[in-house]
């Protein structure tokens, strides 16, 4: 692993997580499409970051908690008597 | 970024929680509760340190400007509260009811405001009397100025009733907008919080514990700031304060520092990894809800992060804002988290070792 790959390799989870200011993303840009292992660990990460999102996005609110919300945003509005 | 500086839970410290007589979850044994056994009826204590959190409230406990009453104040927080009740029999709160009738009350009497007017109008009719009120609430300087640049108003007991009806006025306008601004995010909450709780009935109560206070703070709320983020920073300090009251046994940390990436694990054991997803080696090979439970299985300052970072696509600076911690942290905490996730994944994953295909693996 050269340097290039080294430095761009610290900057792993920055990038993924847009992080980077454009300057530094063309650089990781720029070695990531001159060396293809370092790419497959990065496609590999910003999949797993996808991944993770995927999986936890599946449960919504029950029913009973939403109308329990939606009241309590009501409640205010109702006029003073 | 600024939903640190509103934050209604940061102050809301230890002796906050232990010194309330609110049980933890899910279903209080007593109190006013509403259709869902939410008791809706706060100490009135809690308030008061969560507000005392914020730099006006701490500003304010440094320089009370009449001690006496003050600690009169402090040692009998329901007096005031029923004088008030005798002195406006009109007043509209006394026969509201419903799941915010209490909370309102409370808002009402301890409301303080962020940035309070410097309305004339405003400091006219709260008179002599009310500045040392003002004091308690951290409005002293503000109003005193006003009363010393001349705008002396009449000094009746009318002062307070008036003030009161004013912030009442303020509320009622445009708060329906406001509040379905919040409500939008409850599943994003929800699912956090069971994330962090681990169990429905308890992430359903921090979710409910979490607009409660959103709704009771909504004035603190500054409107064109982030929201979401607002709401998770109460949402995260009610969870580490509940920790705080009643920890959970938690798993030890995977060996800080000790690198670990699937990818790499794959490449130790000749597969092709590269050929594959991290979907099909994970969630293909087990049952189903492996992501949910590694995560759930991060201790909880590496699983907020990771939580807030990769599932709700907070920035870093916000998570440092959400959670109080410095960039670095966060930083920090998201690599050894994902780390530790993706640890735990290949073990759910059966440690599945070099099939046949393992050919292009080098």
């Amino acid at each position: 692993m050269g340097d290039h790959c080294e430095q761009t390799m610290q900057r792993l989870n920055t990038y993924i997580d847009r992080e980077l200011s454009e300057t530094e993303v063309r650089k990781v840009k720029a070695h990531l499409d001159d060396c293809p292992p370092c790419e497959q660990v990065f496609d590999f990460q910003a999949e797993m970051k996808r991944l993770v999102r995927k999986e936890c996005c599946t449960d919504d609110a029950p029913a009973r908690l939403r109308d329990w919300v939606r009241q309590l945003g009501t409640e205010k509005s109702k006029p003073a008597r | 970024m600024r939903a640190r500086a509103s934050n209604p839970a940061a102050g809301d410290g230890r002796a906050g929680w232990r010194g309330s007589s609110r049980p933890p979850l899910p279903h209080a044994p007593s109190g006013r509760r509403n259709g869902f056994g939410v008791r809706v009826a706060v100490p009135s204590r809690v308030i008061s340190n969560a507000a005392a959190g914020d730099g006006e409230g701490a500003a304010a406990r440094r320089r009370p400007a009449n001690p006496d009453r003050h600690r009169e104040r402090a040692s009998h927080p329901g007096h005031r509260v029923r004088h008030h009740h005798h002195g406006s029999p009109e007043d509209p709160d006394r026969s509201a009811d419903g799941i915010g009738a209490q909370i309102r009350r409370e808002a009402i009497r301890r409301h303080r405001p962020r940035r309070p007017t410097r309305s004339p109008i405003r400091i006219a009719a709260a008179g002599a009397g009310v500045v040392a009120e003002a004091a308690v609430h951290g409005l002293a300087v503000r109003v005193q100025a006003g009363v010393q640049a001349g705008l002396r108003g009449p000094a009746d007991g009318s002062g307070r009733a008036e003030i009161r009806r004013n912030r009442m006025d303020q509320r009622g306008v445009g708060m329906s907008s406001d509040f379905s601004l919040f409500e939008r995010h409850l599943d994003a909450l929800y699912r956090s919080a069971l994330r962090l709780t681990r169990k429905p009935e308890d992430a359903e109560d921090l979710v409910q514990e979490t607009y409660l206070r959103a709704y009771r703070y909504r004035n603190r709320f500054k409107p064109g700031t982030n929201e979401k983020a607002w709401l998770f920073t109460i949402m995260t300090n009610v969870f580490r304060n509940r920790l705080r009251k009643r920890p959970a046994p938690e798993d030890p940390i995977d060996q800080p520092g000790t690198d670990f990436s699937i990818y790499d694990q794959m490449r130790r054991d000749g597969m092709p990894v590269h050929l594959m997803s991290p979907e099909e080696i994970i969630v293909d090979r087990g049952f189903g809800d492996e992501v949910k439970h590694a995560l759930e299985e991060l201790p909880v300052p590496m699983r907020m992060v990771v939580v807030l970072v990769d599932v709700e696509d907070f920035s870093y600076k916000e998570v440092a804002s959400i959670l109080g911690i410095k960039i670095g942290t966060v930083m920090s905490r998201l690599h050894r988290g994902r780390q530790a996730l993706q640890k735990k994944l290949w073990e759910y994953s059966g440690r599945p070792k070099a099939p046949s295909l393992a050919v292009g693996a080098r």
